[in-house]
């Protein structure tokens, strides 16, 4: 809080590339390039040619968005449990709203535009996640218990909306998100997927960073007490954060539905695990209020190449839970031993 | 200490009642019968024929096991994610011990007597793994159990390849079945209440999750008690292995999804504090009942799957939840 009393700088281009590169950033960049360096050498080059690359990008950007979200609730010290649910109850809602398939579509008698669809479906999300706010900030319930409630029922408001079944067929422009491409003269385009994660990323950054909201994020995590006593509202502080998570969430799995153009209950399992090692791997501490944005996107890249070259190799899906868990339990492992200890 | 003291009065059955609602899990009781009450008006009743109830009964001992070893844990202030990876492990390892399909990793099939034994030994395994993590290199128990969890399962899918395991020896069947697996399950929260209520290592649990600073203050190995409790936690989750796998005669990786969600849920509808230092064993036991009365109601009325996990998600928030509230309020 003493940087109040400092006058304010000028934020130029400069300053923001300087404050973005810190070194712990800087670490990170390597890690990715030696992962990505590592993976070429095991296929042959096959994992960095560019229609691959693309694909690291589009595949990992459901959850390098979930996880910017999750970093906003690790960065308030708390957790959250549900992107996985969240993502599919909402998807569930966007789905049955916009397919083609009138007997799935439950609640319109005609396939309805995406320009309804889809902040339908935000909407929702934004509501599952004020439901774990608020138990969280006002009932104080811990965040650990309150978002795996809110997991399942978001989760079951799925299941009782799809009824078990896979839907499929929705309205052809839903796929702009995840299979569309912009700049098409450069590279044969650039794929949406890749870009709305990095337009997140772009704009979390400023707010987490260069706003005194994201102060007040960064003191919640960091002293609560401290942070009520200097004017941050704790509370409010804490319902925004999970919103945002499963806002994020949701806009997460509508990249993914819409590159998949189907959903099956089975669509976002591990959501919530990547989320959060995509977020620890980039520096999130977990004892809150440590931790930036731009690490956490190089976090969700280095999963994403780290997948995306179990993929290229022909793992089974549980070799990639194991390098998954055995990453997170390590990204954790070398945070405590930084801070020495707990 | 102060009831020493007191002359004892003669217990009447006027007396031993009122005793019995002034215990803490009281409410807990009545809400158990309400329950059962209510989904029993709900479904014509068809939740309390003998045949269902012996089934809620089968399940929750299940249930019931896993809770118990998660209930050290929170009272340790800490928690344990990887229950359903340990015990997929422990199941699939016991079931290719003791097939006689080409799946058996011995080259001849084991007696339950051998594999019973294995099973719990890989449970505990992983627990020290997770005690290892937790207690010694002070990783947080959400993400190094979350970690493990992973691990369990992707083992657990190496032994067999993910194809589920049959034609297990008929001498088997008793652990996971009717007499067995209830007694198994009521032995083992025996023991447990026991050890909370009467040793001296259940009151550096409590004392360890209390108040870790002035537990250590007060001269006890914090790490030491959360590391035996992630070792109880882990030999409770081969059990439950042992107990599924033995109730379907198969082992199959998926059976036990959803195990931490539903132990979590037992143990904090069982009147815990997930800040730790407080809760006992009988309310552990009612709530591994409570959440398999719901969830069996939930399946005979054909709620589906929708409803089942809004109706347990539900219950796990408002329990918490009214625990909370009721705490604020009295102080």
């Amino acid at each position: 809080m003493a940087e109040v009393v400092e006058r304010r700088e000028r934020v130029t281009f400069r300053e923001v590339a300087r404050r973005a590169m810190r070194y712990e950033n800087a670490t990170l960049g390597i890690i990715l390039a030696a992962i990505m360096a590592g993976f070429a050498g095991a296929t042959g080059g096959k994992t960095i040619r560019i229609d691959n690359l693309k694909m690291v990008l589009v595949r990992g950007s459901t959850m390098g968005i979930a996880g910017i979200g999750q970093a906003f609730t690790i960065l308030t010290a708390g957790i959250d449990l549900s992107p996985a649910g969240v993502a599919f109850g909402t998807s569930a809602i966007g789905a049955s709203m916009m397919t083609t398939q009138m007997w799935q579509n439950k609640f319109f008698s005609y396939p309805v535009p995406i320009y309804v669809g889809i902040p339908l479906m935000m909407l929702f999300g934004v509501g599952f996640g004020a439901i774990s706010g608020l138990l969280i900030s006002r009932i104080g319930i811990p965040p650990l218990i309150a978002t795996l409630g809110v997991w399942q029922i978001a989760y079951g408001t799925g299941f009782l909306v799809t009824g078990g079944f896979t839907i499929t067929r929705m309205v052809k422009p839903l796929t702009f998100f995840g299979q569309g491409f912009l700049f098409t003269q450069f590279f044969r385009g650039f794929p949406v997927a890749g870009i709305v994660w990095i337009v997140v990323g772009i704009i979390v950054y400023f707010v987490v960073h260069h706003t005194s909201y994201g102060r007040a994020v960064f003191a919640t995590g960091g002293n609560p007490v401290m942070a009520w006593l200097s004017g941050v509202n704790v509370k409010n502080t804490q319902l925004s954060v999970y919103i945002i998570s499963a806002f994020l969430a949701t806009l997460g799995g509508l990249v993914r539905l819409s590159r998949v153009m189907s959903l099956s209950e089975s669509s976002y399992i591990g959501l919530e695990l990547q989320s959060i090692a995509s977020a620890v791997v980039g520096g999130t501490s977990l004892a809150g209020g440590k931790g930036n944005i731009l690490g956490v996107v190089i976090g969700g890249l280095i999963i994403s190449v780290i997948l995306n070259g179990l993929t290229v190799l022909n793992a089974d899906p549980f070799t990639e839970s194991m390098v998954l868990g055995l990453l997170i339990v390590a990204a954790v492992g070398i945070d405590f031993w930084r801070r020495g200890g707990r | 200490m102060a009831e020493v003291i007191e002359r004892p009065k003669p217990l009447t059955v006027r007396e031993a009642a009122r005793r019995v609602l002034a215990h803490e899990n009281a409410m807990l009781g009545v809400a158990l019968v309400a329950l059962i009450a209510i989904l029993a008006g709900v479904s014509r009743g068809r939740t309390v024929i003998p045949g269902n109830m012996a089934d809620v009964l089968l399940q929750s001992s299940i249930r019931g096991v896993t809770a118990v070893g998660q209930a050290f844990i929170i009272l340790t202030a800490n928690i344990d994610l990887s229950v359903s990876g340990v015990g997929a492990l422990s199941m699939m390892l016991g079931a290719a011990m003791m097939t006689t399909e080409w799946k058996n990793i011995l080259g001849y099939p084991a007696s339950p007597f051998m594999a019973i034994p294995a099973m719990l030994a890989a449970g505990l395994a992983w627990g020290l793994l997770n005690g290892l993590l937790v207690a010694r290199l002070n990783i947080p128990s959400l993400i190094a159990t979350f970690g493990v969890w992973q691990i369990g399962y992707a083992a657990a899918y190496y032994v067999t390849e993910g194809k589920a395991v049959m034609e297990l020896p008929e001498s088997f069947r008793m652990y996971g079945d009717l007499p067995g697996a209830p007694i198994i399950f009521f032995t083992v929260a025996g023991v447990a209440y026991f050890v909370l209520t009467y040793t001296g290592f259940g009151r550096r649990v409590y004392a360890a999750g209390g108040n870790s600073v002035s537990a250590y203050l007060s001269g006890i190995n914090v790490g030491r008690v959360q590391f035996i409790t992630f070792a109880i936690s882990g030999i409770l989750a081969g059990l439950a292995g042992v107990l599924m796998c033995s109730r379907g005669m198969a082992g199959s990786i998926e059976g036990l999804r959803g195990l931490e969600l539903d132990s979590i849920a037992a143990v904090a509808i069982g009147g815990f504090s997930l800040f730790g230092g407080r809760g006992n064993m009988i309310g552990v036991i009612l709530g591994a009942i409570i959440i398999g009365v719901a969830n069996n109601a939930l399946s005979v009325m054909h709620m589906g799957h929708g409803g089942k996990y809004i109706v347990k998600g539900a219950i796990i928030v408002s329990a918490v939840g009214a625990d909370i509230l009721r705490r604020r309020r009295r102080r």
